[in-house]
């Protein structure tokens, strides 16, 4: 892993206007992606980890706009229109796979026109390197494949054919949003299976969006916790997992089941989440936070480090704020 | 088995449990034998085969049980859910329910059955219609049933089920058999008294009851509250329960979270006091802390209503939690069924094994490396001929004259697969022509992919003739001979026998020819292989 992030979101908000309202579905997001790693995002609907992910490709459609902050990759802001200068270098996988294919296209055209395109191959030698992506991404029989529809194929499969065709224009950052949602367990298993090879192959930077912690568990390096908008929790994922810092995380790992003793509730989270109207002026998330205090609903929280890890690990919550530490003792049940 | 009060203690609940350890004494509340559900194409000039959605799926549930049904999509958990409930017709087999077969009941008994029997749909979005109010909606089955039929039984104190009267009355029924009756009249000597079961929002200062004890007693009953009245005091009852307000009754589905829209779902399916319930992927459109809300909701209406469960998922961490005993479902067929916490703990067929190694995270109660199966599921139109899963099973049984390291079996096993999925796919045009004129068909790709699979695995002269023989019969076109010439190689038991179920002593069932003493063990077989790999 180098020093310079290969990506870098500094403080992204993405509004979307509307006749009524401002809804801020990115509100001030920051996080890195290093060269030949996997970082997630995780969240539930609603959480702004989609936009999040188009405003990256430059995706955000109207009325939606990113107003403030900065994407840089490789050290060039997107956001000041450099999206055509990297064009080819971020490549995304959507959560359904059958929508990111043509169906009246074979498998194999769709692969030779991204090579067409990104690296000017044609003819035998884009359909070499087409069933070569094929076999890369783990079909069975490619060099028949190739010339199948996406109807011919199963669901993971598709997936596969999707990820091959992300990779024709030999990106050095892969943003998977949802992944493998879509999909049976043992075909996701095979998924993030294949990311990993690819990106310990290439030294593939993976952006991995989804509202599995399961999937960010096994597949991540590092993870965001996203919550209305805003990254809550940021941290090595083998810690968050093993001590959550952020009251949110802390909710969202207890609720999942098969960890709680099947005769007993599930721990739940009462209410929504929020939508993001207009600026943050308090915590979003302290109407449904257990241990939440006065000053939670007055000042938003600023990120703060948590534990030994220096910048690695940090969590906007007043609990880790040494300025509010008194309320500590009323915070409620801790873990 | 209605319940005659509509909350229970935690007494009750307690007792509730207790009889459900010794339920699987007690005869079931449903009970499915060798059931198959097929669609036929129905066309008169094509002899496509059926598609095998359920082939022979046999399993109890119990009163106040919760049985998971588990399985990746096409299995047929959905269809077997849709069969129980008569909204799919069974091809042949039976879902026995007191004594009765429910897959052959005439129009007015199917309809009482769908109305004992309730169903949540996957996404609340599109099974509620979205021109109606919540309040419509939730009435809807009430109306369509004609609910409440009010049976009204007599008693007179010296027997325990009805006195002869006659009843007459608009809305009133007279109770018959073993019905419950909502109304109970009890005749003494010189009065009679009445009440009304505790479900229905009808309270006896809201009957007029007259006896008439010349002759026959005559007992007769005017309502003075209109059904359309009690139905909707039951639908408010009903959204209360659920944990939806007074005020969404006049609200329309879009309006709703999706969290919201599967709590009307569930009002739905319980309106006509089902006994036992089919939820068909309830949760998984929700978000994680939403669907954690929904399940302890699941689980509250079990305990105060007694409710069974046919609960499917293909989430099996879900299932964990929810379910007493698990089925796992494969290409139509059950493979294992059991106690949910032996099965996740010691899984016995491979393909539950698979399953369970594939839960991301620590979800997972396998803890050995991860199972990656090959391969798709076969066609439900074309199944193996013998065990469903022997095409990608990671523990299958290798024919004993043959000794080849595990790299050279999988090979093999690959190499047959694709023969065997080129067989099934449609020829194109071309193909056929070409077939006719006797032209190589399988073209250049076939070389590609055989040297790609084979490519650092030892033959010797016998397997490279074996499998030349193989690749001449897919150039001239037919990848089923192809298939075939492999299956003599790497075939064993699996491709030919279909296992039976077999239930050991925990009462769990397991189909895999690996149960017999003679085979080791699947997961020791699986660990086996991969360490060797």
């Amino acid at each position: 892993m180098s020093d310079d992030p290969l990506l870098s979101v500094e403080d992204l908000h993405t509004v979307f206007h509307t006749d009524r309202e401002s809804v801020h579905a990115v509100d001030g997001v920051s996080f890195d992606v290093h060269e030949g790693e996997t970082v997630g995002l995780v969240g539930e609907s609603g959480s702004g980890k989609s936009v999040t992910a188009r405003s990256i490709l430059g995706l955000v459609d109207e009325p939606g706009r990113i107003e403030s902050g900065a994407i840089y990759f490789r050290g060039d802001d997107l956001t000041e229109d450099n999206w055509d200068a990297h064009r080819g270098d971020i490549a995304i996988v959507f959560q359904d796979p059958g929508g990111s294919l043509n169906p009246v296209y074979t498998v194999g055209n769709q692969i030779r026109e991204a090579l067409r395109i990104h690296q000017g191959l044609r003819g035998s030698e884009a359909r070499r390197r087409a069933i070569e992506l094929l076999e890369d991404v783990g079909i069975p029989d490619a060099a028949r494949r190739v010339g199948e529809y996406p109807h011919q194929l199963s669901g993971g499969m598709q997936q596969r054919a999707v990820i091959a065709m992300a990779l024709a224009c030999d990106p050095d950052l892969l943003v998977c949003d949802e992944p493998t949602t879509a999909l049976d367990v043992t075909i996701q298993a095979g998924i993030l299976e294949l990311l990993d090879d690819l990106q310990r192959e290439s030294n593939l930077a993976i952006l991995l969006i989804t509202h599995d912690m399961g999937v960010i568990e096994d597949a991540t390096d590092r993870v965001n916790v996203v919550y209305a908008g805003e990254v809550v929790e940021r941290a090595p994922t083998e810690a968050l997992f093993e001590e959550p810092a952020h009251p949110y995380t802390r909710a969202l790992l207890r609720s999942i089941p098969g960890r709680t003793d099947p005769d007993d509730r599930l721990p739940t989270i009462e209410g929504e989440v929020p939508t993001p109207v207009g600026e943050a002026t308090d915590c979003r998330f302290a109407p449904r936070c257990p241990e939440a205090f006065a000053a939670c609903r007055e000042v938003p929280p600023d990120h703060q480090p948590v534990g030994d890890d220096g910048t690695e690990r940090t969590a906007a919550c007043l609990l880790h704020d040494d300025e509010y530490q008194g309320p500590l003792d009323t915070g409620g049940d801790r873990l | 088995m209605r319940t005659p009060t509509s909350t229970r203690s935690d007494a009750d609940s307690a007792e509730a449990r207790e009889r459900g350890r010794d339920r699987a004494d007690a005869d079931p509340l449903v009970s499915v034998r060798d059931l198959r559900t097929y669609y036929e194409d129905g066309s008169l000039f094509t002899s496509t085969p059926p598609v095998k959605a359920v082939d022979g799926v046999s399993f109890d549930v119990h009163e106040g049980e919760t049985v998971g049904l588990v399985g990746e999509s096409g299995c047929g958990k959905t269809t077997l859910g849709r069969t129980l409930l008569g909204l799919e017709t069974a091809t042949e087999g039976t879902v026995e329910a007191e004594g009765r077969d429910v897959t052959d009941l005439s129009g007015s008994e199917r309809r009482e059955w769908q109305q004992r029997v309730g169903m949540v749909f996957q996404d609340p979005e599109e099974s509620l219609n979205d021109r109606m109010t919540v309040g419509e909606i939730v009435r809807e089955p009430l109306e369509a049933h004609d609910w409440p039929a009010l049976p009204v039984m007599v008693t007179d104190g010296s027997t325990e089920r009805g006195a002869d009267a006659t009843v007459t009355g608009g809305a009133v029924t007279a109770a018959d058999g073993d019905e419950t009756p909502d109304i109970t009249v009890r005749i003494t000597e010189t009065d009679h008294e009445v009440s009304v079961r505790d479900a229905l929002p009808l309270t006896a200062e809201e009957l007029v009851v007259s006896v008439d004890r010349n002759g026959e007693t005559a007992v007769s009953v005017t309502v003075r509250k209109n059904k359309a009245e009690i139905r909707r005091d039951r639908v408010r009852r009903l959204l209360d329960r659920v944990g939806l307000q007074e005020e969404h009754y006049y609200r329309y589905p879009h309006q709703f979270s999706g969290g919201q829209r599967q709590r009307v779902g569930i009002a739905r399916a319980l309106a006509l006091e089902p006994d036992f319930v089919v939820l068909d992927e309830p949760v998984s459109a929700l978000d994680v802390s939403v669907q954690a809300r929904i399940i302890n909701l699941l689980d509250e209406l079990q305990d105060e209503l007694g409710l069974s469960y046919l609960f499917i998922a293909h989430d099996l961490s879900v299932v964990r939690h929810i379910a007493d005993r698990v089925a796992v479902m494969y290409l139509g067929n059950v493979v294992e069924l059991g106690p949910t916490e032996s099965v996740y703990a010691d899984p016995a067929h491979p393909y539950t094994l698979s399953l369970l190694s594939a839960i991301p995270g620590s979800g997972s109660p396998w803890d050995g490396e991860r199972v990656t199966l090959r391969g798709t599921p076969p066609s439900p139109r074309d199944p193996p001929e013998g065990c469903p899963f022997a095409t990608r099973c990671p523990a299958k049984i290798r024919p004993d004259d043959r000794t080849l390291p595990e790299s050279t079996w999988r090979a093999l096993d690959e190499l047959r697969v694709v023969f065997r999925t080129r067989a099934r796919s449609e020829d194109s045009a071309l193909d056929a022509v070409k077939r006719l004129a006797g032209l190589d068909v399988a073209g250049a790709d076939l070389e590609t992919t055989v040297e790609d699979l084979l490519e650092g695995v030892d033959l010797d002269d016998e397997l490279r003739g074996l499998v030349d023989e193989a690749v001449a019969e897919a150039r001239a076109g037919d990848d089923a001979a192809a298939a075939a010439v492999l299956t003599d190689v790497v075939g064993s038991r699996c491709d030919e026998e279909h296992p039976a179920p077999e239930t050991d002593d925990e009462g769990r069932q397991t189909r895999c020819l690996r149960r017999e003493s003679q085979y080791a063990g699947v997961a020791e077989t699986v660990a086996a292989r991969q360490h060797e790999e």
